[in-house]
């Protein structure tokens, strides 16, 4: 048995691997370990959709013979971690959280589900989304929805719903979600984790069921920075079965997580992400006030900025999102119906009744910001924002379609494929946990990485669990 | 973001011609949905973006 000073569903990937490489773990127990913490908090949580736990014990033991017999693999060998329902995986259903897909088996790995594999990770389970990465939390829709490990009444976010949650809750030491919009910042930020999504092309989204080809992100969501490091670098690098897939070198992420923050210029729009508007909670922008403080006391310079495509960035992205979802969805859309949920099936009809001038104009706004954005950001290091306009909200009184009114703190940086993190900044009065989102320059992941690290060890909020 | 309404028949017209095959009680449910876009649309279509091209690009190899 393991000394750790805590339980095992509680450890860090960084600190779970450093006991696994030493062989003071073995991934056997610490496999089982997990698999007795999601049997004593998934009849609540509802964070998995399929628990593959004879597969998860093997793949351990594998991992346990390899580890013993000196053929460590990195930071993920032996660590079991969980994905978004809609990775494809070999001779594993992948529902995309619809009665759509409610029997599909591919008969591939997605390019992440096999490099996560060739990292040694432990695949426990398939988790909890909204319904084809889209609206919800949908009780039309054929699974439960995930609740959020810091009020079971509030809802996790989306659509990486059963990802917070479970990471959260420490019954997955990491997860992959998916972001189109901002379902990797969003629910991290619900869920007092961290959620990485990278610059687009990063990763590659060949195998992950597509919600839109131009904005679909694949990233990380973990308790801490570093595990997120250590996740990306899993998965990044170029793939040819990805056209959208970047050529561009993989840097050692590893050398990111450093705290040093001196003389970075950090940009504020405060125009659309501080200053008051109907849609943001006052009370989420002061906690996050409090932490920009903390990052100009550690070094960091701090500079107002004014980007005036962000007033259009949301548009932009809801448009383009839902034309090429129809797309995508239209065969059946058309002799299917009643298997989408009510939500999806709304949103997705309409993109099939936008025009063609409205995608195109959507995509002209977009090149605008994004050279809007790269100009400021050769003024400015990152920018620094709230991820997310409220806090959790309750499942009692929430209405979906709230998400298409107001702003999107998360949307600009799917519209303009930037790299941009959330990071637990806080609580408000409620106990509801509270991200900061730090986005940068396009493949700059190491210094997002850098920032959101120096901010971490400074302030410490890893150490709060959520009492589940 | 603007509030925008179009009549139940403009919109029922834009369903037939997507076809969608809704029956009323769906279109019914589906418009003031499609009116929260519409203010997307209207919003996008309200920017003067001269010459801007669109971000798509088209690779031949």
């Amino acid at each position: 048995m393991a000394q750790t000073g805590k339980a095992l569903h509680h450890l860090t990937i960084h600190e779970a691997g450093k006991l696994l490489k030493d062989g003071e773990l073995s991934p056997v127990e610490l496999t089982q370990a997990l698999f007795d913490r999601i049997a004593e908090t998934d009849d609540t949580l509802h964070s998995f959709i399929t628990l593959l736990s004879d597969e998860a014990m093997g793949e351990a033991r594998a991992a346990e013979a390899e580890i013993r017999s000196g053929r460590y693999k990195g930071p993920l060998h032996g660590i079991p971690i969980a994905l978004k329902d809609l990775y494809d995986t070999a001779g594993i259903r992948t529902t995309a959280g619809s009665r759509v897909d409610f029997d599909r088996i591919p008969t591939e790995d997605s390019t992440p589900t096999a490099r996560l594999k060739e990292a040694g990770s432990i695949l426990l389970g398939k988790l909890a989304m909204h319904e084809f990465a889209l609206g919800g939390p949908d009780w039309t829709t054929p699974f439960e929805p995930a609740r959020n490990p810091w009020n079971l009444d509030h809802i996790t976010g989306g659509s990486s719903s059963g990802s917070a949650s479970a990471v959260s809750s420490g019954q997955a030491m990491g997860a992959l979600g998916s972001c189109t919009g901002g379902s990797i910042r969003g629910p991290a930020s619900l869920c007092g984790i961290v959620g990485l999504k990278p610059t687009y092309g990063r990763v590659s989204r060949s195998g992950v069921v597509t919600l839109s080809w131009s904005q679909d992100h694949v990233g990380p969501m973990t308790w801490t920075v570093e595990d997120s490091a250590y996740m990306l670098q899993a998965i990044a690098g170029h793939d040819s079965k990805d056209a959208t897939s970047s050529k561009a070198p993989v840097p050692d992420y590893s050398l990111s997580l450093r705290e040093d923050i001196r003389g970075k210029v950090i940009g504020l729009p405060r125009h659309y992400f501080f200053d008051a508007d109907p849609s943001v909670n006052a009370e989420v922008v002061a906690v996050v006030e409090k932490a920009v403080s903390e990052l100009e006391s550690l070094g960091a310079k701090i500079e107002t900025v004014e980007l005036p495509s962000l007033e259009y960035v949301r548009a932009a992205n809801t448009i383009i999102m839902v034309s090429e979802a129809f797309a995508f969805h239209e065969p059946n859309l058309r002799t299917r119906p009643q298997d989408f949920g009510e939500i999806v099936r709304a949103r997705f009809r309409i993109g099939g009744m936008l025009s063609a001038g409205d995608y195109l104009q959507a995509q002209r706004c977009r090149q605008w910001s994004k050279r809007e954005f790269a100009a400021a950001l050769q003024k400015v290091d990152f920018f620094v924002t709230p991820t997310m306009t409220q806090p959790a909200p309750a499942f009692e009184g929430y209405d979906p379609n709230d998400t298409i009114r107001g702003r999107s703190f998360t949307a600009p940086f799917n519209v303009t494929g930037l790299p941009a993190i959330s990071v637990p900044c806080g609580f408000t009065q409620a106990g509801l946990p509270v991200g900061m989102q730090i986005a940068g320059k396009a493949f700059d992941e190491p210094g997002v990485i850098q920032a959101a690290y120096t901010y971490q060890q400074h302030a410490r909020w890893y150490e709060q669990r959520p009492n589940i | 973001m603007a509030e925008q309404q179009i009549s139940m028949e403009e919109f029922k017209f834009m369903a037939d011609r997507a076809g969608l095959g809704m029956d009323q009680v769906e279109l019914d449910h589906l418009k003031p949905i499609y009116e929260l876009y519409l203010g997307y649309t209207a919003m996008l279509h309200s920017i003067n973006l001269g010459s801007e091209e669109m971000v798509v690009e088209f690779h031949p190899d």
